[in-house]
C-alpha cells in the first residue's frame, strides 16, 4: 500500500512535468527538449527563491508557483526569439534547437550555480509521514498527488472548456486550416508553450525537495516525459497521465520487490506498448504509422 | 569550376590530410596525439552517422547505443586474449547485430516517435551497462591487454596514431563506397519520396533497416577503436546526450557533403578541447554555437564556398517540400 502510494505520487509529479512535452508535442508538433533544460530551472530557481532553508506551507507554495512562472517568462522569451524562427524548418532541425537550447540552459545552470549537489529541504509542516488504513504516507507525496489531480483537471479543463482549447485542437487537426478560419497560429503557439513551460517549472519545483539538484537532472528527467509521451500517445493528455501513473507505480514496486529490474522500469512497458499498440494507449489514428 | 580544376584542388586536399597524417608525430605531444586519436573516432562516428541522416534521411538519436556496444564488445574481446584486428571487427559485428534488434524494435514508427525511440533503446543500453556486473558497472571496463598489431610491438603512440588512422581511412572508404553504390541512391530516393520508391516496387523497410544495420557497424567500429586507444570503457559512452555529438558534427560540417561530417567532428572536436581548457560551463557555448548553426549556417561548413561563390545571389533553398506557413 505504502509502496503503491509512493509509485502514485511519483507518478503525479512526471504527470505534472510531461504533460507539458505532450502538449507541445501534440500542439507545435516539436519534440521539445527544452523541456528537460525548464525543469532544471524550474528546481533551481525555487532553491533560489527558498534560499535553500525550509519554508513555511503557504510561503512555499507561493513560491513554488512564482517559480513556475518565472521559468514560463523565460520560456516564452527563448520561444518567442529563437524557436518562432524555425517552425517552418524540418522537424529535425527543430529537434536540434530545442537539443541546443537544453545544452544552453544546463550550461547556464552550471555556470550560476555551479556543478555540485544541492539538497532542497521540504517545508516544516510537509515533513514526516502519516498513517492512512495501516500504510505510512509522506505528507509530502499527498502534496504531489493532489497537485497532480489539481493540474490533470485545470488542463482538461483548459483543453477541453473553453475557447482557446477549442483553437488549440484546432490547430492540432490541421493548422493550415485553422489560420483559415482566423485562428491567430502564432499566438496558440504561444500561449500553448506559455502553459507547458509553466508545467514544466512548477514540475521542476515540485521535484527539488525529492531529489538532489544537479545540472544532470534535466537529461535524466526528460527520459521520463519522453517515455510518458511514446506510452500514452501522442498529444494525449489523459494517455499521459495513466502512462506517468503507471510508471510511476511501476518504478515504486519493481524498487520494492525486483530491485535488479527497477532500472528497467522505463523501458518495460514502453516495449510492450510499442508491440501491442503502437500509437500509445490514447493515441489516435492521427500518429505517423510506419510506411510500408 | 572545371572537372580538372576540381581534381587538382581534390588531389591537393588529399595529400594535404595525408602529411598532417604522416608528420604528426613528430612535433605532436602524446597527450595532443591522444587527442587527435579521439578526433579520428568521432570522424568515423559522424560519417557514419550520416548514412542515416544525411543520406537516407532517418532521424536516429540512438547512436552512442551500437558505439557503445562497438566499445564493450571490443574490450570484453581483447580483454579474453583476442588480438586487435579480431577485437574491432568483434565489436563492429556486434555493434551491427545490436542495430539490428534495435531496428526492429523501433521500425514500428517514423517520425518523432522514431528518434524518441531510438534514443530509449539507447538508453536502456546505458542502464544495461551500468546495471551489469559482467559489463563493470559503473567503473566500465579497463586493463585488456591490446600490445601487439600482428606482432608489431606498439608502444609508440605514434604507431598507435598511424594504426587509427589507417582504422579510420578503411571505415571512411567503407562508407563512401556505400554512399556512391546503387544501394546509396537507392536511399536517397527514399529519403526524398518514401512512397514513390515504395511503388517502384522497393522495400522500403527492408533498406531502411539495412542502413540502420550499417550505420550501426560503423558507429561500432568508432566505439572499438576507441576503447582500443584510451584502454577503457564507460558507461557514459553510451549516455543518450552522446547520440547528440555526432548529429552535431554531421550539422556543422554538413549533412549533404560526403566529408561534411568528417568537417565537423574536427571542428566540433577541436571547440570542445580548446573551450574545456578555460570554461567550465562550457556546454553552453556548444549549445549557443549548435544553434547558431542552425539558424544561419543550415547547410554547414562546406556549403561556404558555394556561398560565397553565389554572393550577392539568394542561395539555393532546400529540396524538401515545405508545408504553408
Amino acid at each position: 500500500m505504502t509502496t503503491l502510494l509512493t509509485g502514485l505520487a511519483a507518478g503525479f509529479l512526471i504527470f505534472v512535468v510531461s504533460s507539458g512535452l505532450t502538449l507541445v508535442l501534440g500542439v507545435l508538433r516539436i519534440v521539445n527538449f527544452a523541456h528537460g533544460g525548464l525543469f532544471l530551472l524550474g528546481a533551481y530557481i525555487a532553491y533560489e527563491l527558498q534560499q535553500g532553508q525550509s519554508q513555511p506551507i503557504l510561503v512555499f507554495a507561493a513560491l513554488v508557483i512564482l517559480a513556475g512562472l518565472v521559468t514560463a517568462a523565460v520560456g516564452v522569451v527563448a520561444e518567442r526569439f529563437l524557436l518562432r524562427r524555425l517552425y517552418d524548418h524540418p522537424e529535425e532541425t527543430m529537434l536540434l534547437a530545442t537539443y541546443a537550447l537544453l545544452l544552453m540552459m544546463q550550461g547556464g545552470v552550471q555556470m550560476i550555480w555551479g556543478s555540485q549537489q544541492r539538497t532542497q529541504p521540504r517545508p516544516e509542516d510537509l515533513r514526516g509521514a502519516f498513517e492512512l488504513g495501516g500504510a505510512v504516507v509522506p505528507r509530502y507525496d499527498l502534496v504531489l498527488i493532489m497537485t497532480g489531480l489539481l493540474v490533470f483537471a485545470l488542463l482538461q479543463w483548459l483543453v477541453y472548456g473553453t475557447r482557446f482549447g477549442r483553437q488549440v485542437i484546432a490547430v492540432a487537426e490541421d493548422r493550415y486550416m485553422a489560420s483559415l478560419l482566423g485562428i491567430s497560429i502564432s499566438r496558440v503557439y504561444s500561449l500553448t508553450f506559455a502553459v507547458a513551460i509553466f508545467l514544466a517549472g512548477l514540475g521542476g519545483a515540485l521535484a527539488a525537495p525529492t531529489l538532489s539538484m544537479t545540472p544532470g537532472i534535466a537529461t535524466t528527467f526528460i527520459l521520463y516525459a519522453f517515455a510518458v509521451v511514446i506510452i500514452g500517445g501522442f498529444g494525449s493528455i489523459s494517455g499521459s497521465l495513466i502512462a506517468s501513473l503507471l510508471l510511476g507505480v511501476l518504478a515504486s514496486v519493481l524498487g520494492t520487490y525486483a530491485p535488479a529490474l527497477a532500472d528497467f522500469s522505463l523501458y518495460i512497458p514502453m516495449l510492450l506498448i510499442l508491440v501491442l499498440r503502437p500509437q500509445g494507449i490514447r493515441g489516435g489514428a492521427t500518429r505517423e504509422v510506419a510506411v510500408a | 569550376m572545371t572537372t580538372s580544376r576540381r581534381k587538382l584542388s581534390i588531389l591537393a586536399a588529399v595529400v594535404c590530410v595525408l602529411v598532417l597524417v604522416l608528420a604528426l608525430p613528430q612535433f605532436a605531444t602524446a597527450g595532443q596525439l591522444s587527442f587527435a586519436g579521439g578526433v579520428l573516432v568521432a570522424i568515423i562516428f559522424a560519417t557514419s552517422t550520416n548514412l542515416l541522416f544525411g543520406q537516407a534521411g532517418i532521424p536516429s538519436f540512438g547512436q552512442a547505443g551500437f558505439f557503445g556496444a562497438g566499445a564493450y564488445a571490443t574490450a570484453l574481446a581483447a580483454d579474453r586474449g583476442a588480438p586487435v584486428l579480431i577485437s574491432l571487427v568483434a565489436g563492429t559485428v556486434v555493434a551491427a547485430l545490436v542495430g539490428l534488434v534495435a531496428s526492429l524494435v523501433a521500425w514500428r514508427t517514423t517520425g518523432l516517435a522514431f528518434s524518441m525511440l531510438t534514443l530509449a533503446f539507447a538508453q536502456s543500453l546505458y542502464t544495461l551497462s551500468i546495471r551489469s556486473e559482467f559489463l563493470g558497472g559503473y567503473n566500465g571496463l579497463s586493463g585488456f591487454e591490446m600490445e601487439t598489431i600482428l606482432g608489431i610491438d606498439m608502444s609508440d603512440p605514434g604507431f598507435v596514431w598511424y594504426f587509427a588512422a589507417v582504422v579510420c581511412a578503411v571505415v571512411v572508404a567503407v562508407f563512401w563506397v556505400i554512399s556512391h553504390s546503387p544501394l546509396g541512391h537507392i536511399l536517397k530516393a527514399l529519403r526524398d519520396d518514401p512512397v514513390r520508391t515504395l511503388f517502384l516496387g522497393i522495400n522500403v523497410r527492408a533498406y531502411r533497416a539495412f542502413a540502420f544495420v550499417l550505420a550501426a557497424a560503423g558507429a561500432g567500429a568508432a566505439g572499438g577503436l576507441s576503447a582500443y586507444l584510451n584502454q577503457v570503457v564507460t558507461p557514459d559512452a553510451l549516455y543518450w546526450t552522446e547520440s547528440a555529438t555526432p548529429i552535431m558534427m554531421i550539422l556543422l560540417g554538413g549533412m549533404t557533403f560526403f566529408f561534411g561530417p568528417a568537417v565537423g567532428a574536427v571542428a566540433i572536436s577541436g571547440l570542445q578541447y580548446w573551450l574545456s581548457a578555460w570554461a567550465t560551463s562550457y556546454i553552453f557555448y556548444v549549445g549557443a554555437l549548435l544553434y547558431l548553426i542552425l539558424v544561419f549556417l543550415p547547410r554547414g561548413i562546406l556549403s561556404l564556398p558555394a556561398i560565397a561563390g553565389r554572393f550577392g545571389r539568394r542561395g539555393r533553398h532546400d529540396t524538401g517540400i515545405r508545408e504553408v506557413l
